[in-house]
């Protein structure tokens, strides 16, 4: 296998085990950085749907002609489920442009504010203080 | 009356966590107790009972449901067996019941040497015990909407249904993030964010 298949799987990697370490809660600036503002194109090679966070995983073609993946966190299924953005929704090979802010480790993660699909569609994805819509009203100990 | 005898320890532990009622036992205690004269014993830190009972409880409901789709296929996790089931419904009623833990006056936020700020946003233990303090009715109503979005897990798994388990898994987390941005790490949201 080629160096650089390697590299890319090595990578892949890394990158889709980030939202495991990342799952504890902790503030958004803790490991995002609101002044670094991002968007990228690529290609979509992963989602994950589940509790508290999802992730999208895409490739991202660089100036050198390879791929960069990068992670994005989303908010819960549910609150995605609510603004109609389902796993139906970003299949593998989907071409998507994530708006965003950077990870502050510098690494090539971010957390995602939309997403919009080929045909314009596009997705406010949201995040931890996301909360749902229909959120309970506490009661009254 | 072998009912009454497997009722006692239950009526006893509750008493001792402060419980004011709930839908499954709460008149059988509420009528006998007199919760501010109980003699609770806070030992464990705020921290403790989030690392220790809230994590680990609301992780298992959490990670019961996943849908991974990948280069590989698509991968779903659900719960599926009896056993599943009722495993999900434990930590349901366990979270459900930190309300009680949450509530009880005087639980220190965290042990002397032990760290609430890993990061600079975050707040330190006394810190946030001052908060708590002078916010208390808010923060006691933040530990029942837990308690409620916790409730929402346990009529799901009472009706095995994934979506509204899935659903209370938001609720949940909804909830923890708006006690975390009052008390733990104020102010701190993504550009455009309202907390609420």
């Amino acid at each position: 296998m080629p160096y650089n298949k390697l590299l890319q799987l090595a990578l892949v990697g890394i990158v889709s085990s980030f939202s495991i370490n990342s799952s504890a809660h902790h503030a958004f600036s803790a490991e995002f950085d609101a002044n670094q503002p991002i968007e990228l194109k690529g290609v979509v090679s992963k989602l994950e749907l589940v509790n508290p966070h999802s992730w999208l995983y895409f490739d991202v073609s660089t100036e050198n002609g390879e791929k960069a993946t990068w992670g994005f966190e989303f908010g819960s299924p549910f609150s995605l489920k609510q603004k109609g953005l389902t796993k139906s929704t970003l299949p593998i090979g989907t071409e998507v442009t994530v708006k965003g802010y950077r990870a502050k480790n510098g690494l090539n993660f971010g957390y995602a504010v939309s997403v919009t699909l080929a045909d314009g569609k596009s997705f406010v994805t949201g995040g931890a203080p996301d909360a749902p819509a229909a959120q309970p009203a506490p009661s009254t100990p | 009356m072998k009912l009454k005898h497997t009722f006692l320890p239950l009526v006893f532990i509750c008493s001792l966590a402060g419980c004011t009622g709930s839908h499954e036992s709460g008149p059988l205690v509420a009528a006998e107790t007199n919760t501010e004269q109980l003699p609770a014993r806070p030992t464990a830190s705020l921290q403790e009972i989030m690392l220790g009972v809230i994590d680990p409880n609301v992780d298992a409901l959490w990670n019961s449901i996943s849908t991974t789709i990948s280069a590989e296929g698509i991968t779903e996790v659900r719960p599926e067996t009896e056993e599943d089931w009722q495993t999900l419904y434990h930590h349901a009623i366990l979270l459900r019941e930190v309300y009680n833990l949450l509530i009880i006056p005087g639980r220190k936020v965290a042990h002397e040497n032990s760290s609430t700020s890993t990061y600079p946003t975050e707040l330190h233990a006394d810190q946030i015990g001052n908060l708590i303090h002078s916010h208390w009715p808010d923060f006691v109503a933040r530990a029942a909407a837990l308690h409620d979005a916790a409730q929402l897990a346990v009529d799901a798994i009472k009706q095995r249904n994934v979506d509204a388990l899935e659903a209370a898994g938001s609720f949940i987390e909804a909830t923890c993030e708006a006690c975390h941005s009052q008390f733990w790490y104020p102010g701190d949201a993504p550009p455009g964010v309202v907390l609420q």
